[in-house]
This record gives C-alpha cells, sequence and structure tokens, in this order.
C-alpha cells in the first residue's frame, strides 16, 4: 500500500502524519580519505545517528557467517509500517572542509546496509571462508552489490587485489566467481571498494568465499552487500544538493521493514570533509 | 516508553492533524481561506562568516527577525537548566492553529554579497527547543545543563543538542562531549562520543552538533556536558533543537524550493515553533553581505 495519488500522498502526509523526516550528521573532518574518486564509508564514522558496530567474522558453515543488519543501531532506520510501503520523497546532504572548497566536492549515495562480514585479513593470501548469512532483504538478490570496506589501513606500499572466489548469484546459481578488484597504493581505513560479479550476474544472494590473490603488507577489510536506493546525488560544497522522489527523477524507491539505511560518499581529496543531511520517507495504507 | 509512540509532540511519528486531504484543497485554504503566512527573513552575515565548512547560527544577529532572546543557565536541579523557545522573541513564528496543522510550503533565500565572492552554502531553518547558557569552553570541566521540559517534540525523538558559541574562543579548538543525557526513549545516564570543533578558534555564532550514543535517535533532555579539549577561551550555549528544511544558497540569486510539488516534504511548523536559521558556510571573505529570503507556511482544516 503505497500513495494511491499526489493528492493522498499529501493527504497522509499533512493529514494522517504518515512521515519521518530523519537529519543526519556525520564527522569526517580529522580524517584522511583515500583521495579523490574514491568512495568512504560513513558507518564508523561519529555523529546522528552515532557509528555502528562492525560485522562478525565469516564462518565455515553455509549461512552462518557475518552479520545481518535489521534496524541496526549506527544505521538511519525507521519503523515498520507493513502492509503499507515506505518510500523516499526526498533526501540531500551539504558536507564540506574548513581546508578548502574543493575537498565538499563529492558524491552521496544512500544504501540499505543488508549482510557485513568482519575481521577478513588481506595481509596474507589464500581463500577466506565468508559463508553470509541470509539476505534480510531483497532475498533473492537481485540489484545488490558486493563493496569491501578497509577497516585497518593497508602500510607498505602495497597494493592488494581480491576476487569473489564463489557466490550464489540473484538466479540462485553457486559456485559463481567474480572478476578480480585491485585496491589502491595503501588503501585507508573507511575507503570502500565495489567488488566485481562475474559477467551476465545483476545481484548477489550469497558469498561463500573471497580470494585474496595479491595480500597487503597488513590491511583488514569487511565484505557487505548493500542495495542502493535510487541514484546518487552530486553535491557542491557546503550546499545542500537534494533528489526528489516523487515529480522529479527518483520514482519512489521503497525503503522496505527493517531497513538499515546508511550514506556513503565519493571524496575528492584526503580531506575528510563534515557531512549533514536529510533523508524524508511518507508511506500510505 | 515505545520509541514510536505518539507523544503529542513528535513528528516523525504517525500523528493525526488536519492538513490537506487534497492538492485541490491546499489552493483553496491558501486562496480562498487565506491560511497562509509570508514571512521574510533578513540577517545581516557581516563578519562572521569567515571560515569555510562551518555552521554558524544567525540567533546573535540583527536583523528581521530580531537578535533573539539569552538563554538562563544550566542548573544542578533536574528540569531547572535553561529556557524553553515558544513563540520565542527572536524566532520567526506564526500563530497556533490547533486543530489544524501547519506546514511548511516554500522556502527561498539567497546570500548577497557585496565583494562578488561566492557565498555558496545551505541555509537551514529549525525549531529551537531549548538553550542553556553558560558552557566555559576555556577550561575542560563538566557543566551541569539539566534542562527544562522539551516544549514540543517531547519525546526527543530526532531532537539534536547543537554547541553555540557566545563568546568567541581562542586559541585552540575544542572539543566537547554529551556526558549524559536522557535518549528518546527516556533512558539516562546516555553518552556521546566528543566533538572536535572543525576549525581553530570558532568565533561567536558558531554551531556545532553533538554526537549522540551509538543506536540513539534524539535527546529528551541532557544532564551534563563536558569539555573535553579546552579553546583556551570562551563561552557557549546548549541548544536543543529540531532541524526542519534545508535549501541550497548562491551568491547575490534567489533560490527557492517547493516542499509539495518539487520537494514533497512539507514539514510540520507546530504551535509555539520558534524557527531559527543557521548556514552551512562556503566562503572565508570578511567582507560579507546578508542573508535575505522568504518563507511561506500554510494550514488547513
Amino acid at each position: 500500500m503505497g500513495f494511491t495519488s499526489f493528492d493522498d500522498l499529501i493527504n497522509q502526509v499533512t493529514v494522517n502524519g504518515k512521515i519521518y523526516s530523519r537529519w543526519l550528521f556525520k564527522k569526517a573532518q580529522g580524517t584522511t580519505l583515500q583521495g579523490n574518486g574514491i568512495w568512504q564509508r560513513t558507518w564508523s564514522l561519529n555523529g546522528i545517528p552515532s557509528l555502528g558496530a562492525e560485522p562478525a567474522a565469516g564462518s565455515g558453515t553455509p549461512g552462518a557467517g557475518g552479520t545481518a543488519y535489521t534496524l541496526t543501531a549506527g544505521s538511519l532506520n525507521i519503523p515498520d509500517q507493513s502492509p503499507a510501503t515506505k518510500h523516499v520523497l526526498t533526501w540531500g546532504m551539504n558536507g564540506g572542509s574548513s581546508a578548502a572548497v574543493a575537498d565538499g566536492r563529492v558524491a552521496y549515495a544512500l544504501q540499505d546496509r543488508l549482510v557485513g562480514v568482519g575481521a577478513i585479513s588481506i595481509a596474507t593470501t589464500g581463500s577466506k571462508n565468508l559463508n553470509t548469512i541470509a539476505l534480510p532483504r531483497y532475498t533473492t538478490g537481485a540489484g545488490l552489490e558486493v563493496w569491501a570496506e578497509v577497516t585497518t589501513t593497508v602500510t607498505g606500499g602495497t597494493t592488494p587485489v581480491v576476487h569473489l572466489l564463489s557466490y550464489t548469484n540473484s538466479a540462485g546459481t553457486a559456485g559463481q566467481v567474480g572478476g578480480s578488484y585491485t585496491f589502491p597504493t595503501n588503501p585507508v581505513a573507511g575507503s570502500m571498494y565495489p567488488i566485481p560479479l562475474a559477467d551476465g550476474d545483476v545481484g548477489v544472494r550469497s558469498i561463500q568465499t573471497l580470494n585474496v590473490d595479491t595480500a597487503g603488507t597488513s590491511g583488514v577489510i569487511n565484505i557487505i552487500i548493500v542495495k542502493q536506493l535510487g541514484a546518487a546525488i552530486q553535491g557542491a560544497p557546503y550546499a545542500f544538493a537534494p533528489r526528489a522522489g516523487v515529480m522529479q527523477l527518483e520514482a519512489l524507491p521503497q525503503v522496505f521493514d527493517g531497513a538499515s539505511l546508511e550514506v556513503r560518499f565519493q571524496a575528492a581529496s584526503t580531506t575528510g570533509i563534515d557531512m549533514f543531511g536529510s533523508v524524508v520517507i511518507g508511506y500510505g495504507g | 516508553m515505545d520509541r514510536w509512540a505518539y507523544d503529542g509532540g513528535g513528528y516523525s511519528v504517525t500523528s493525526v492533524g488536519v492538513g490537506w486531504p487534497t492538492y485541490d484543497d491546499l489552493i483553496n485554504q491558501i486562496t480562498v481561506n487565506g491560511k497562509l503566512y509570508p514571512a521574510t527573513h533578513y540577517k545581516y552575515i557581516g563578519a562572521v562568516s569567515t571560515i569555510l565548512g562551518i555552521h554558524f547560527g544567525a540567533w546573535t544577529l540583527t536583523g528581521t527577525p530580531g537578535i533573539g532572546v539569552t538563554a538562563a543557565a544550566g542548573s544542578g536541579t533536574p528540569g531547572a537548566g535553561g529556557t524553553a523557545h515558544t513563540n520565542e522573541s527572536g524566532s520567526t513564528n506564526f500563530p497556533n492553529q490547533s486543530p489544524a496543522t501547519k506546514h511548511l510550503l516554500t522556502l527561498a533565500s539567497t546570500a548577497m554579497n557585496t565583494v562578488g565572492s561566492a557565498l555558496n552554502g545551505t541555509l537551514t531553518i529549525y525549531d529551537r527547543l531549548v538553550s542553556v547558557s553558560g558552557i566555559n569552553m576555556g577550561a575542560v570541566a563538566t557543566t551541569n545543563i539539566n534542562n527544562v521540559a522539551l516544549p514540543r517534540y517531547t519525546s526527543g525523538l530526532d531532537v539534536e543538542a547543537w554547541i553555540e558559541i557566545t563568546t568567541a574562543v581562542s586559541p585552540s579548538t575544542p572539543s566537547v562531549e554529551l556526558l549524559s543525557y536522557t535518549n528518546e526513549l527516556g533512558t539516562a545516564g546516555r553518552s556521546g562520543n566528543a566533538v572536535v570543533f572543525s576549525t581553530t578558534s570558532p568565533p561567536v555564532g558558531t554551531l556545532m552538533p553533538l554526537a549522540l550514543a551509538s543506536g540513539d535517535q534524539g535527546i529528551r533532555t541532557v544532564e551534563t556536558v563536558r569539555v573535553t579539549v579546552s579553546g583556551g577561551s570562551g563561552a557557549a550555549n546548549l541548544v536543543l533543537l529540531r532541524r526542519l528544511a534545508c535549501i541550497p544558497f548562491i551568491t547575490n540569486q534567489i533560490n527557492e524550493f517547493d516542499f509539495v510539488t518539487q520537494y514533497p516534504w512539507m514539514p510540520r511548523i507546530f504551535d509555539g515553533a520558534s524557527l531559527g536559521y543557521m548556514f552551512h558556510n562556503g566562503n572565508s571573505n570578511a567582507s560579507q553581505g546578508d542573508l535575505v529570503g522568504l518563507m511561506r507556511v500554510g494550514y488547513g482544516g
């Protein structure tokens, strides 16, 4: 049950109060980012909401590895409203540093954090068991992405390489092998990187193993599975950059019950920025 | 208390109001019944906005509305500290219309700049709920807050705590934490990690949000705050507020958002709301101009 018309949307919001307007503040000033064009997570940053915990480690037992996220502390989350469906009406971000204007010329993406597996050492080569726990939402895996989050900085001038050694795609086909991803030199904690799927795949249901092809001198990562909600926002330094969900571009992306939302950002420099924003979610029914 | 239970004051919770059942009704209420309040703002920024990336508040600036009231100090007695704001002097505020609900329809602003340099940034309007003065930024110390009850958003959901510099800090970069607060669930004794100010020597008007504990989604009361790193000198208020809406502004260009059809947000303006202005600054030129704009608030019923 969404909105039957634009009139109904106005009615649900202004008469029935079926809207959540949630605000964000994430503090990355004082931290070092990987640099221009590299995505960074906000999950580990102080602010509103405050930082989330790292996920559990992988497992040798299928379906037992990592953490599934449902209304998880550290995320932006709102209560279940089933059978009504919740939708992003608008959201936006503004950010910048006190060092240079250009630091704030970043892109932002809103995503539902679904599953994470932590404590994966990339300081040694070879296969790492993940055996991810079942997806709490988007259970076929269609449209889901796999990202690596660096939680302990890699040192020593090394450039680790990893690939998905075995995963199950959104069609339920097991044993899929993804393409290799080469990290930049010395990826810093907080940076994050998209991990390729196999040719033809459009999503991932579970991950069995990750292979570290080339080790870093040090370094620990998470592997997370996420669903991006709508398109990313191109931010201008300090200036609020919004997206409209109804009339403009976004086609009212649905926020499922249990969603654990977070924002990631594509850095413009190595200088951390402070980020502010809002996510406005309405529902009908 | 259930985090999501309707408390009669919150928004972001399921609440029942008398808004507009249709877009046609909105037009009817505005044009036939005159249920619309326009409110202009003009704030002389002057030389306060000289630090990139910092939020500045307009509460202490001259203009329209005028300078806001000074807050009372914190207290050692629970529920006795500071000043609650309801249709406060120095805020933008509107007559009560209960049971009708008021909603922001549009917000426009420009930053007029006489020197021609860029003044891009973000204007945020917020409902100023409680202010507490008397935080010494020049010493590592704990300050009693024990704020009076929130006049709106009484569960505390989505209520934030910001430090507002009232006497310039110098010469260091301070850090402040919520040492003890009660969250939106009514759980006392919560504490947030310290937040380091994003600039050395923050001037008067600087606003800096404080971090919550992991999992918390708002603040009902603050018992104590702690300056964990001294700024050397200076003083500050603790402000409990609810952000309502924001728009980008561009130097010498008016920028207006329609919160009905363009960005369907329609943030509610509760009876008693005391709206303040803050801006995320994108210019370091000391010869700044003015922040000038207009909001329109409508109501149904």
